[in-house]
């Protein structure tokens, strides 16, 4: 067992930017919900109830093979900065964040599987790969599910499948969700075609931190909508099939900004470079357009001395709750500012 | 509109409330004067615009002021009711996909395009039913706990991420019941259950002022 400190001496495995297709696409997650048998959905049930399920589930997982590296991390007894400092490296979600009571998650196997106890659902399985890894995510997922279905038995239905708190996530319960970058698009103006043409074909697209989240630095997470009446198998070639379409699009539109505005883009890239090496205070939301502009030019070659996964980690890493970590003791929103751009120097390698 | 002493031309017994005139280029041909009862009979009023209908269903309603209210639907394990689920478009135990099933049934199809499970089953659990057989009972429905129905209203406050994902889903529903309403409450007029058709009727109309409100 480790403890929540130790991740963040260290990144996720989906950070690193090694799976295929990184140069776009950030990582590739499968969650699915599941709930027990015999027990009342967390929409009803008591504390105490909460309680008994979160000490059912947790010996449940326990015999459960989860890969190496456990940790299981209670959300009621977290301090304000730990629970944040899950949520920005997509480790938990907000509801499991601002929710109450007895709660928690499982985390194994250097972050790339999380099982969140006490969410909407009893349990909600993640398993989250860097790059386009759909079916290498599926395999692993349904290994563990098929696991835990064996110590704790689910509620299921004959015809309805999986059932779930909420009826969008009823059949199957699981939610595919592939996170990419997308700055040329969004440069071109093309994005707009790409999100109308997703939601032509039930695709849903959200931004870095999912549900009602700003689409910041021009990350987009694309995810499956309906969760019934299609086997995972189909689910997941679905939007496998689709990906590699805006993959496309997204290195074409970034060829001919290469080609057609050489200079345009040097100079967003190179200026955001500047910024991000030498200010010394910045926020958030500055710091993710400029690192946006910054893994563009990257990926077209443009800074040779900056490694790919040094600019990933620094999305995550520049968050509040990450930054705090940090320092070791919470921060005003002025204080983090300072210690942002502080951060981001020594990463980047500001000599001033 | 109607006339009060006017009575239905074909029983001749109420009072006519439905005033037909029959064009034939731009020529009176025939005026008609019947009474609700008779007009559904003859199959008129399902060939009538719906405001028309409405606006019929709204003199009914001024005469059964205090008609009964249908019955909500409550769930014997975990005590949540049908309209509870509507508010918050969250089940509260696996029984009430059961429980609810009419209603069920229809929300999956509108917000999945399906209603029936194709994919994983855990391990002895039940296989698929043919689309003919007789509706199957819940694989784990939860038998009565301490966490049953007293503990209905200790609901886990939900967060922002939550609220968003309700109000789609109740959006959802909504959305349904608009469309497909209209066509139940052609059928109970053709049933003659007035009551009923009055309160649906009200129920459509505030839904319509909502979504034009919003809109």
């Amino acid at each position: 067992m480790i403890r929540i400190d130790e991740l963040a001496g260290r990144t996720g495995e989906w950070l690193r930017g090694t799976g295929p297709e990184n140069d776009i696409v950030i990582s590739s997650r499968i969650r699915l919900a599941r709930n027990v048998a015999e027990r009342p959905f967390l929409t009803v049930a008591s504390h105490k109830v909460k309680a008994e399920l979160e000490a059912q589930i947790r010996t449940g997982l326990e015999s459960v093979n989860l890969g190496p590296g456990r940790l299981y991390v209670s959300l009621k007894d977290a301090s304000p900065v730990d629970r944040q400092f899950l949520m920005e490296r997509h480790l938990i979600s907000r509801d499991l964040l601002n929710g109450e009571g007895d709660r928690g998650v499982a985390i194994a196997n250097e972050e790339t599987v999380a099982i969140m106890v006490n969410e909407e659902d009893h349990l909600r399985i993640q398993v989250l790969r860097s790059g386009l890894q759909l079916e290498e995510a599926w395999r692993e997922i349904d290994r563990i599910d098929d696991e835990i279905a064996a110590k704790l038995p689910y509620a299921f239905h004959a015809q309805f499948g999986y059932l779930t708190a909420c009826p969008t996530n009823a059949g199957t319960g699981m939610r595919i969700s592939v996170l990419l970058h997308l700055p040329a698009l969004v440069m071109t103006r093309q994005i707009d075609k790409v999100f109308q043409a997703l939601s032509r074909i039930n695709f849903s697209v959200r931004g870095l931190y999912g549900e009602g989240t700003q689409a910041s630095g021009n990350f987009y997470q694309i995810s499956n909508q309906a969760t019934l009446g299609k086997a995972e198998t189909q689910l997941i070639t679905e939007l496998a099939n689709v990906v590699p379409e805006i993959v496309k699009f997204e290195r074409h539109c970034r060829e001919k900004l290469a080609k057609e505005q050489k200079t345009n883009l040097e100079d967003r890239v190179y200026r955001a470079a500047g910024t991000l090496r030498f200010a010394r205070s910045i926020s958030t939301e500055e710091t993710m357009e400029l690192l946006s502009s910054l893994r563009l030019g990257s990926h077209l070659s443009l800074l040779p001395d900056i490694e790919p996964r040094v600019i990933n980690e620094l999305f995550i890493s520049t968050q509040p709750g990450h930054l705090q970590k940090h320092e070791g003791r919470p921060l005003s929103p002025q204080e983090r500012d300072l210690a942002r751009a502080g951060f981001i120097r020594g990463r980047l390698g500001g000599r001033v | 509109m109607a006339s009060q002493q006017k009575m239905c031309e074909t029983c001749q017994e109420s009072p006519a409330t439905v005033h037909l005139t029959e064009m034939s280029q731009q020529q009176v041909v025939l005026e008609r004067h019947l009474c609700d009862t008779c007009a559904a009979k003859q199959g008129l009023i399902g060939k009538m615009q719906m405001s028309l209908v409405a606006e019929l269903l709204g003199n009914l309603k001024d005469k059964q002021k205090g008609a009964a209210k249908e019955p909500d639907i409550r769930c014997p394990d975990c005590g949540i009711l049908y309209s509870d689920f509507r508010g918050k478009a969250r089940f509260g135990c696996a029984r009430d996909y059961d429980v609810f099933r009419k209603h069920v049934v229809a929300l999956l199809e509108k917000i999945h395009g399906a209603t029936e499970h194709v994919g994983k089953r855990p391990k002895g659990a039940p296989k698929a039913v043919p689309k003919t057989a007789t509706p199957p009972k819940a694989a784990a429905a939860p038998k009565a706990t301490a966490a049953g129905p007293a503990t209905a209203t200790a609901a886990v406050k939900p967060s922002k991420g939550t609220e968003e994902k309700s109000k789609e889903v109740v959006e959802v529903m909504k959305a349904k019941t608009v469309a497909t309403l209209e066509k139940e409450l052609e059928k109970l007029i053709k049933a003659e259950e007035y009551e009923k058709a009055a309160k649906l009727r009200d129920q459509i109309r505030d839904m319509k002022a909502k979504k034009e409100t919003k809109e």
